[in-house]
């Protein structure tokens, strides 16, 4: 049965929605009112909750993963450099839920049984790894969480401006999450989460037009030159640039204050304009900040704060003319990255990424409209992991890390993008996550030149083993050869090629012969040849050595057909200038050799477009990698800070 | 383009393995016939010591490596 309960600073009436009610704030003068376990009525300081940047607002209805949903109660907390909010869920069926809704991020939440091991808030860092219930988890923040306020009706009771350390944890692979807080006193209260699409929660109607920017309509005005500030509506901004005087304000107050201010006469050198629309990911996205960052080594990079309503925020990360399309992604690498090596590979959900670099940048020049408080001198430490042409990035200011999946995109990508028709500046670099591009030519001619390299390949060493057929052998003694003798009859048929063989067991000798090949009919020689072999062996040092051949072949045209004879004159000796050993010459003549020169030459001329393309790629790797693995400061190793 | 290129590729990558295949059989470079026969009549003008003639064509004609040694 519904308890009515009356505000005890207003009278105002309210109907407690479930039994384990124990605060609410006054519908009507925003009085928190709570109760102890005596039922005795409390009330406690007016809860004005700023309007925020929500998807869920009180009171809406919808379906919740397929159930239905009346919001009944919102807690807001601010962590210092933003808020997050709580929402309490009435489901049809009797339940209730906790949605937490950071940025445009939403996610389930689930009570757990605090784990008495679970270490203090002090031995809290991030990057801390943690094993509760069945899931692995790695702290990615830790602060002390403010209480902004509340509003409806709340199981437990929370005043405005009560703080707590808390830290937020993810499972590694992003999906799920996990809060502690800890109570003064007590053991931290645990709640585990997973991502909820959105998809898997509807929401009835629009919410009411007062849910826009907190600023929105209202006239802020520059504390710093007293310039009228304009205010972006229908986001959450927490930082406003005045485009004026260059003062980065912090926006979370009632009142505008400035937290820092751009160099005066600096020139950043952004390419694209505040407000400048460009299609991403086939949304339109509006350029909200503009950030110029510069790292250790006096490298610049540039960034770009695109934001859709639907669709929240893209960072375009600029750097020597090339262009990084970056979101948040809450998946962490297997490996703490600020501990790894140049070209280490460490898995991320699933892909291999590559180390690519560490270091820290230092916030230069800010511009626009933030949804988080930055101001120049603002440093972070980065590690860059590649799988060209994605780049994951780790950022972390020691209290937070944040996690980005990037995608390369080309200056002219980005261009069109923007609908800028000039051509961009060419770039000579080569971006640590840019891909190696082959033309579409290129490809083709890599595959067919590819393919009939093989192709020439078989047919070079097929062509090794075509020696013909063999149209005389006969072996001469040398009391032959070293005068002169003719050869048996042989009969040459139509084939091109010819070869004439030579073999002799020499050691440690010589042999050169002249021969000529005699036209049988007309006895006259048409042809002429000559040959050497040379065989020596010895042992030297204990080692055997042996230089030289017993046999020679020569190539020659084919005379016409017809029978032929060869004449054979050979000079033979051994040692340094020994006599004759008279070993015997063996000579054998065949036709229909195929040649193999020409199908090498042709194996390395298909091969030429292939190679020059490996080649090419092998270069561009270089120099993708020469940053980090020839430069002499950056010795690889990791920092002494424990934490990142 | 792809299809310039596949195109360019086949006529170019044909052409060139096509001559090689020909070259190789054909005999393309080797070293061929004498500019002019050599009778062995006029050569062989030795005597054997049995009283018949002697062949001594290398005995003869002095040549200067004008033949073939090619491999393959």
């Amino acid at each position: 049965m519904a308890r009515e309960l009356r505000c005890p600073n207003c009278g105002g009436d309210h109907t407690l929605v479930n039994p384990g009610i124990s605060m609410l704030v006054c519908d009507y003068c925003k009085t928190v009112v709570y109760w102890d376990e005596e039922t005795a009525l409390k009330t406690g300081q007016q809860s004005i909750l700023p309007e925020g940047d929500t998807r869920l607002f009180m009171h809406a209805t919808g379906k919740l993963m397929g159930r239905g949903y009346e919001v009944i109660g919102h807690l807001r907390y601010d962590h210092g450099r933003g808020t997050w909010d709580e929402w309490y869920l009435q489901l049809d069926d009797g339940g209730v839920a906790w949605l937490s809704e950071d940025g445009r991020q939403l996610s389930l939440e689930r009570f757990m049984r605090p784990d008495p091991n679970l270490p203090p808030p002090e031995q809290l860092q991030v990057g801390l790894q943690l094993t509760m219930g069945d899931a692995h988890y790695s702290v990615r923040e830790v602060g002390t969480a403010v209480c902004v306020g509340g509003q409806g009706q709340l199981p437990f009771t929370v005043l405005p401006g009560e703080r707590y350390p808390y830290a937020d944890l993810a499972s590694m692979d992003g999906t799920r999450f996990a809060t502690l807080e800890y109570d003064e006193g007590r053991a931290p209260r645990c709640f585990t989460g997973e991502v909820l699409g959105h998809d898997q929660l509807s929401v009835d109607d629009e919410p009411p037009p007062s849910t826009a920017g907190a600023h929105e309509g209202r006239h802020i005005k520059c504390p710093n030159c007293d310039a009228p500030l304009e205010v972006t509506g229908a986001r959450e901004v927490q930082t406003q640039v005045c485009e004026y005087c260059g003062a980065q304000n912090d926006m979370t107050g009632p009142e505008a204050r400035v937290m820092g201010v751009n160099p005066e006469g600096f020139d950043p050198g952004f390419v694209f304009e505040i407000g400048q629309a460009g299609t991403f990911r086939g949304q339109r996205y509006e350029v909200c900040g503009r950030m110029l960052y510069e790292d250790d080594e006096g490298y610049q990079a540039r960034e770009y704060l695109l934001h859709n309503p639907n669709e929240g925020y893209l960072w375009l990360a600029s750097e020597s003319g090339h262009y990084l399309l970056n979101r948040p992604t809450q998946q962490a690498p297997a490996y703490d990255p600020f501990r790894m090596q140049p070209k280490q590979r460490v898995s991320v959900a699933g892909s291999t990424f590559q180390f690519y670099e560490w270091g820290t940048s230092r916030l230069v020049y800010v511009d626009g409209a933030l949804p988080w408080q930055a101001k120049t001198g603002d440093t972070n430490h980065y590690a860059d992991l590649i799988a060209p042409p994605r780049m994951f990035q780790v950022e972390s200011d020691g209290q937070e890390v944040e996690y980005f999946i990037g995608e390369y995109m080309t200056p002219q990508e980005v261009y069109t993008a923007f609908g800028i028709e000039d051509r961009p500046p060419t770039v000579w670099s080569v971006h640590p996550a840019q891909p190696f591009r082959r033309g579409p030519v290129a490809k083709i001619l890599m595959l067919v030149g590819g393919l009939f390299a093989l192709a020439n390949l078989g047919l070079l060493l097929w062509s090794m083993g075509q020696g013909g057929h063999e149209l005389l052998e006969q072996t001469f003694m040398a009391s032959s050869y070293l005068k002169e003798c003719v050869s048996r009859p042989f009969t040459v048929g139509p084939e091109a090629v010819m070869s004439m063989r030579i073999d002799a067991p020499l050691n440690n000798s010589w042999l050169a012969c002249d021969v000529a090949l005699l036209d049988d009919k007309s006895q006259s020689v048409i042809a002429e040849a000559d040959a050497e072999i040379s065989y020596y062996q010895g042992v030297e040092g204990g080692e055997s050595w042996s230089e030289g051949s017993r046999s020679s072949t020569t190539y020659f045209k084919a005379p016409p057909s017809g029978t032929y004879r060869l004449i054979l004159k050979a000079s033979a000796g051994s040692g340094e200038a020994g006599m004759a050993r008279g070993e015997p010459l063996t000579i054998r003549v065949a036709q229909g050799a195929v040649l193999s020169r020409f199908f090498l030459v042709a194996f390395i001329i298909t091969l030429l477009v292939p190679l020059f393309e490996i080649v090419r790629q092998v270069l561009f790797e270089k120099r993708r990698w020469a940053p980090v693995t020839e430069d002499d400061d950056d010795d690889g190793s990791s920092w002494d800070d424990d934490s990142y | 383009m792809r299809w310039i290129g596949l195109l360019f590729g086949l006529v170019v990558f044909t052409g060139v393995t096509g001559g090689a295949y020909l070259a190789s059989a054909r005999g393309w470079g080797l070293s061929g016939m004498l500019d002019k026969p050599i009778s062995i009549r006029q050569q062989s003008v030795g005597r054997s010591r049995h009283g018949g003639p002697m062949f001594l064509y290398f005995g003869t004609r002095r040549h200067y490596g004008g033949g073939f040694r090619g491999g393959k």
